[in-house]
């Protein structure tokens, strides 16, 4: 009789990742507790050589810059466990194992770096790119915007730009009109690991009379911040940053035209933001006081949540909130469900797929006229081999009030 | 005509779903004067698994059985070892991990694979109505360099290296974050009870439990 079923493996799948759960945590404090103790940890081997296999993401040369990892060095247990969770923490492999071989005399040996790379991004960039269609416009009303609903967004990351080990993230949206309603450029340089600094450069550009819901008081964002984190829980960006609103078509009313001033910024995050999401919260505030006028000095306060339900329908929910200076207030609110579906089909081309519910929802107070806007949107996402592609459509769009000739007396 | 396709179909998505489990066959090994039902991996571990074994760091493997219970399955006790392998000398330095620990050092990959990579499953009343069904245990076999509190740290790090400023960067990665390699098998168990075991089974735990 044979006692294997298709349910039952399904079965048996999820009791491996909930044994796992209760298991891991004790296995870890037996695994730290008796290794040092019991098997020779602290036992050093000169290094030869170093050979990378698997991979032509890293070579020799970054690993001994990036890890001071050189021939000649007295390799401990300790040193060698820490350069592999720092070369996993690059994000570009799947897998790193590191091998010793037989050395020219005892205590003496040759390295291989065997690598796997990450396969949800390709080559030797680490590129994934991305295409959404969206029937759908999330502009509010008072920007008197009657175009098509239908856009498009193309994006392009990648984790080691340049073969560099540089971080890129960039990505445009066109409506069928052909304005550019958004561009997003991000760039960072190499030190990818948490005990490293790391210097981010973006830039933003978002157009309000196609993503309203989508600004924060700025049409124009342009930052250069470096990183750090504090008590591995808190992290801590500092850095320049240059805010604008540029009339007619980059500007949102009464808001200051530029800002420029020194960035600070303090959260906390547990969410990790891959393809479908991760419980976990963000806290973020940042502050950017105005070098030229103090009072159109900016904050803003970030907070979401996400969590799952009946095993794998994902909520996510959240809001920011921002004042700049006394020249106005507003805010921000976002509620969104996702569900998984998919999987691997043999060689079709779909991975895992995912469709999502999303409303927003977004106010400004200003001096006169407030402006609100909200939007819902229905659509399905799919990953495959470093694409995502997004269709999405409206399911809600009710702008709130028309202003005319907004900008006219400003 | 119709019923067909749909039973071809079915054949070929459970045919592929069995592929991934290597079948081992349990043996009745008799320890202490206890019958065991003994599942050997060693032969069945791909070579880049074996390099890590073979590394000269420290290397952590965990061994796991289930057994079906209705629709689902019920975890048996795991099984966890630690071992360094001296490359010059060539012999492992081995660590059972178990309420019991147990540490020697063995001069070969086979006397490893004794100590570390063979699963021992207690004739129990739960086993016994089993035998001879030709019921398969699926089990799992974990090879690692690092622990799972290594795994996540490093989980932890990407979440903390999510700059605002580079939108997306970790957008492609899938789900879960998951480094290690698990290597699935399916133990085949005996087609019959052993001859001195048949009247009065005993249960035994052995390893470490859940």
């Amino acid at each position: 009789m044979e006692r294997f079923t298709l349910k039952n493996l399904s079965g048996f799948n999820n009791h491996e990742s909930f044994s796992r759960k209760f298991t891991g945590v004790l296995i870890a404090l037996i695994f730290s507790l008796f290794t040092p103790h019991t098997l020779n940890a602290k036992k050093t081997v000169r290094i030869e050589s170093i050979k990378v296999n698997g991979s032509t993401r890293i070579n020799e040369k970054q690993i001994v810059e990036e890890f001071d990892l050189y021939r000649n060095i007295d390799l401990s247990q300790k040193f060698a466990r820490s350069i592999i969770t720092r070369m996993l923490g690059m994000g570009l492999f799947q897998k790193a194992n590191l091998i010793m071989k037989k050395g020219s005399e005892k205590g003496k040996a040759n390295l291989n770096i065997n690598l796997k790379d990450d396969p949800s991004v390709v080559g030797d960039w680490a590129i994934g790119t991305n295409l959404q269609l969206r029937f759908t416009d999330t502009h509010a009303s008072a920007f008197n915007f009657e175009g098509s609903p239908l856009n498009i967004k193309a994006g392009l990351i990648a984790r080691n730009a340049f073969g560099a080990l540089h971080r890129l993230g960039t990505d445009v949206r066109i409506n069928s009109d052909g304005d550019i309603s958004q561009f997003n450029l991000g760039w960072g340089l190499p030190k990818f690991a948490q005990s490293e600094t790391q210097f981010d450069f973006g830039f933003h550009l978002k157009r309000p009379s196609h993503m309203y819901l989508d600004l924060y008081g700025f049409a124009l964002e342009a930052y250069g911040i470096w990183s750090f984190v504090i008590a591995d829980t808190y992290n801590f960006r500092y850095g320049v940053a240059g805010l604008a609103n540029r009339k007619p078509l980059f500007a949102l009313p009464h808001y200051p035209s530029t800002i420029v001033g020194p960035y600070v910024e303090i959260g906390t995050t547990t969410s990790f933001a891959s393809f479908l999401g991760d419980n976990g919260y963000n806290i973020v505030l940042r502050l950017v006081p105005s070098v030229g006028n103090i009072s159109d000095s900016y904050i803003r306060l970030d907070l979401d949540q996400t969590f799952t339900i009946f095993d794998k329908l994902q909520i996510k929910y959240g809001g920011k909130g921002y004042i700049v200076g006394d020249k106005g207030y507003g805010a921000r609110f976002e509620v969104r469900l996702g569900h998984p579906f998919g999987g691997k089909f043999g060689k079709f081309i779909t991975d895992t797929s995912e469709i999502f519910v999303r409303g927003r929802y977004g106010r400004d107070w200003l001096p006169g006229d407030d402006i609100i806007g909200y939007d819902g949107t229905i659509g399905v996402r799919l990953f495959s081999r470093g694409f995502i592609g997004e269709l999405g459509f409206k399911i809600l769009q009710i702008p709130s009030k028309k202003i005319t000739n907004l900008f006219s007396g400003d | 005509m119709r019923f067909i396709f749909p039973w071809v179909l079915s054949c070929l998505l459970t045919t592929s779903l069995f592929a991934q489990y290597k079948t081992i066959q349990g043996k009745w090994t008799k320890i202490n004067g206890q019958q065991f039902i003994s599942a050997s991996f060693l032969k069945h571990i791909p070579k880049d698994q074996i390099d890590i074994i073979q590394s000269g760091f420290s290397t952590f493997t965990r061994i796991e059985a289930n057994l079906p219970k209705g629709e689902s399955y019920v975890p048996l006790h795991f099984m966890d070892c630690t071992a360094i392998y001296d490359t010059w000398d060539e012999f492992f330095d081995v660590v059972k991990l178990s309420p019991k620990q147990k540490s020697k050092k063995v001069n070969s990959l086979n006397k490893y694979g004794d100590f570390c990579l063979q699963y021992l499953i207690p004739l129990s009343s739960a086993i016994k109505p089993l035998i001879g069904t030709n019921s398969k245990l699926p089990a799992t076999v974990l090879i690692e360099q690092i622990s799972e509190k290594q795994s996540d740290n490093i989980r932890n790090w990407l979440v903390q290296q999510q700059s605002p400023l580079i939108q997306n960067l970790f957008s492609h990665m899938l789900g879960k974050f998951k480094l290690e390699k698990q290597l699935k098998f399916a133990i085949l168990l005996p087609s019959s009870l052993p001859t001195n075991s048949k009247k009065k089974p005993q249960s035994t735990n052995i390893g470490t439990s859940k």
